[in-house]
C-alpha cells in the first residue's frame, strides 16, 4: 500500500520530521543570519579607552606641572593685573594649582579615540579664561606629612559623537598622586615675611629650590 | 512493514534537523574576538608602577675615554639612583622620548644620544613585561614626523606572529605645545616650529639650566647631552652652555635642526598643510599587538 492511498486518518511519523527538519533549518539560518555583533559597541570601547588615556595624561601632566613650578616658583602676586588671584596666604599654592589646570588642559585636548563611526573625546574647563576660575577647577592637598603631592581636577567632560550626534556625555574626576614634596606644609605659623624670596615654600622644597642645587628635582638628560 | 519505514524515515530526518540546528546555531557565538589588545591598552593607561634604576652608565659614559674604567663602576653609588612613579603608558613614552637619537646623516639614527636612561628604559621594560605576560608586543615610539632624524622607541614583549594578532593603538603626550596654526604657511615655519620641540623633548630647556646650574655629576651629564646633540647637529652650544643659558643653546640646536627638517618635509609632501598633519611631535604612540590563547597571560 503507498502512502498516498493510505486512507486513515493517521500523520506518518515521516511528515513530522519532514516538518522538524525544515522548522529546525530556518531556525537556524535565522540565527546565523542575525549577525556577528547585533550590538554596536564602538561608542561604549571608545569612551572606555579615552577614559583611560585622560588618566595617563592627566599624571604626566600633573607632575611635568609639579616640577616646573618647583622649578620657577612664585611666592609673591603683583597687586595688579590677572597675577592679582594668586595673592593671600597661599600663593605658590595657588600658582601651583594654575599650573596644573592649564597642564591638564593641554594634556587632555589631543586625547581622542576614534572606533568604527563613534569618537570619543575628553576636555577639561574649555570656556575658563580668568585666573580666579581656573583655580576653582583644581585642589592640590599634601598627602603623609608633606611627601606626596595629590592633586584632583574633577569636571572633566568626556563626550561620544557617532557622526553628528552626541551619543554619551560622561563627567569624570581624576585624582593623581605625585611624589614630588612642592607643597609641603609650612612649620612656622608666621607667614609674613613675604618679602623674602621662597619663604612661601615647606622645608624639603625650601632646601631644594631656594639653596645652590635642587637636590630631587634635578634632571638628568 | 509500512509503519516500521515511516519510524524509520521519521527519526533520519529528526537526527537531520538536530544536525542543522547545532552546526547552523553554533557558528554565531565564536564570530569575534572581544580584542585582547583593547583591554591590554586600558591596563597600560591605567596601571600605575615604580621604577627603580640607575643612571651609572651615562655617568661611565663621557669619563670612558680619559679614566678607562670599566663598565657599571657607577652602579653602587646610591646617589645615582632613582626612582620614578607613573602609570605604565607614561613610563613607557617617557622612556621612549628618553632613548631618543639623532641621525647624523640621512636614514634613521643608530643609537641614543646618551646612555644615562639606559638603565631606565631596561627598568619600564622590566616593568611592563611582568604585568602584560607573554603574547603581547608594545612598542612605544616617538617621532617628530615620519622618517624624521630624530626617533625615540622601546619595544616590549617577542615579535609578533604574521597573522591573527590584534592590534590598539594608545597616545601619551610629550608635554610640548602642539604647532601653533601660524607655523603651517611655509616648510621652513614649520620646520622651525617642529625642531624647537623636538629639542625641547630632547632637552627640556628649564630643567637642564637648574641642573647645570646645581653642578656636581648631573651637571657633567647634561652638558655631555648638549655635546652630543651638538654633534650630531653639527651646531655650536659652548658658548651659551658657559653661561647656562639653555635657552639660547637650544634655539642654536632648534635652527640647525629646523632647516634639515625643512628640507627633509619639503621633498616628502606637496604642501605645508598636508605635512603638518603626519607632524605628532608632542605625542608618543604606543601600540599594543596581541595574539595567541586569550585565556593565557592576561
Amino acid at each position: 500500500m503507498r502512502l498516498a492511498d493510505d486512507d486513515r486518518a493517521r500523520v506518518p511519523f515521516a511528515l513530522v520530521g519532514v516538518l522538524l527538519l525544515v522548522g529546525g533549518a530556518t531556525f537556524a539560518a535565522s540565527l546565523s543570519a542575525r549577525g556577528p555583533t547585533p550590538v554596536n559597541a564602538s561608542a561604549d570601547a571608545a569612551a572606555e579607552r579615552v577614559d583611560a588615556e585622560t588618566t595617563a595624561a592627566l599624571r604626566a601632566a600633573v607632575r611635568d606641572a609639579a616640577r616646573a613650578a618647583a622649578r620657577n616658583p612664585v611666592t609673591a602676586a603683583p597687586d595688579d593685573g590677572s597675577g592679582a588671584a594668586l595673592a593671600g596666604p597661599d600663593t605658590f599654592r595657588r600658582y601651583l594649582r594654575l599650573r596644573i589646570f592649564l597642564a591638564a588642559r593641554e594634556a587632555v585636548a589631543p586625547v581622542e579615540h576614534r572606533r568604527g563611526d563613534a569618537v570619543a573625546r575628553v576636555s577639561l574647563g574649555e570656556s575658563v579664561d580668568a585666573v580666579p576660575e581656573a583655580l576653582d577647577r583644581v585642589s592640590v592637598s599634601a598627602v603623609d606629612g608633606g611627601t606626596e603631592l595629590r592633586a584632583t581636577v574633577p569636571g572633566l567632560s568626556l563626550r561620544v559623537q557617532r557622526g553628528r550626534h552626541v551619543v554619551d556625555t560622561r563627567r569624570l574626576n581624576r585624582t593623581a598622586p605625585l611624589a614630588v614634596p612642592v607643597p609641603a606644609p609650612i612649620p612656622s605659623p608666621s607667614r609674613t615675611a613675604e618679602s623674602t624670596p621662597c619663604s612661601g615654600m615647606g622645608g624639603v622644597l625650601r632646601r631644594s629650590v631656594c639653596s645652590s642645587g635642587p637636590g630631587r628635582l634635578r634632571w638628568t638628560g | 512493514m509500512n509503519a516500521a519505514i515511516d519510524a524509520a524515515v521519521a527519526l533520519l530526518l529528526i537526527s537531520a534537523a538536530v544536525g542543522v540546528i547545532v552546526t547552523g546555531g553554533g557558528a554565531p557565538a565564536s564570530a569575534t574576538d572581544p580584542g585582547r589588545a583593547d583591554a591590554v591598552a586600558d591596563a597600560l593607561a591605567a596601571t600605575t608602577a615604580t621604577v627603580n634604576h640607575s643612571i651609572a652608565p651615562g655617568v661611565a659614559e663621557p669619563n670612558r675615554s680619559t679614566a678607562g674604567t670599566g663598565r657599571g663602576s657607577g652602579d653602587g653609588i646610591p646617589e645615582l639612583h632613582r626612582t620614578t612613579h607613573g602609570s605604565l603608558a607614561g613610563l613607557l613614552a617617557r622612556a621612549a622620548t628618553a632613548s631618543s637619537g639623532v641621525a647624523r646623516g640621512t636614514g634613521p639614527p643608530e643609537e641614543p644620544l646618551t646612555r644615562t636612561r639606559v638603565g631606565f628604559r631596561r627598568a619600564v621594560a622590566d616593568a611592563v613585561r611582568a604585568r602584560t605576560g607573554a603574547f603581547v608586543r608594545i612598542d612605544a615610539v616617538w617621532q617628530p614626523y615620519p622618517d624624521a632624524p630624530v626617533v625615540g622607541r622601546v619595544g616590549v614583549g617577542p615579535d609578533p606572529p604574521g597573522d591573527a594578532v590584534h592590534a590598539a593603538t594608545l597616545t601619551i603626550p610629550t608635554g610640548v605645545e602642539p604647532i601653533p596654526a601660524a607655523a603651517t604657511v611655509t616648510f621652513e615655519a614649520l620646520g622651525r616650529a617642529v625642531a624647537a620641540r623636538t629639542v625641547e623633548v630632547l632637552v627640556p630647556q628649564g630643567a637642564a639650566q637648574v641642573t647645570l646650574r646645581g653642578g656636581g655629576s648631573e651637571a657633567a651629564l647634561v652638558a655631555h647631552r648638549y655635546a652630543r646633540l651638538a654633534a650630531a647637529t653639527n651646531a655650536s652650544v659652548a658658548a651659551p652652555l658657559a653661561t647656562e643659558d639653555t635657552a639660547a643653546a637650544n634655539a642654536r640646536v632648534a635652527e640647525a635642526l629646523g632647516a634639515r627638517m625643512a628640507t627633509d618635509l619639503r621633498s616628502r609632501y606637496d604642501h605645508p598643510g598636508q605635512a603638518v598633519e603626519a607632524v605628532s611631535v608632542s605625542s608618543v604612540r604606543i601600540v599594543v599587538r596581541t595574539w595567541g590563547d586569550p585565556t593565557e597571560g592576561a
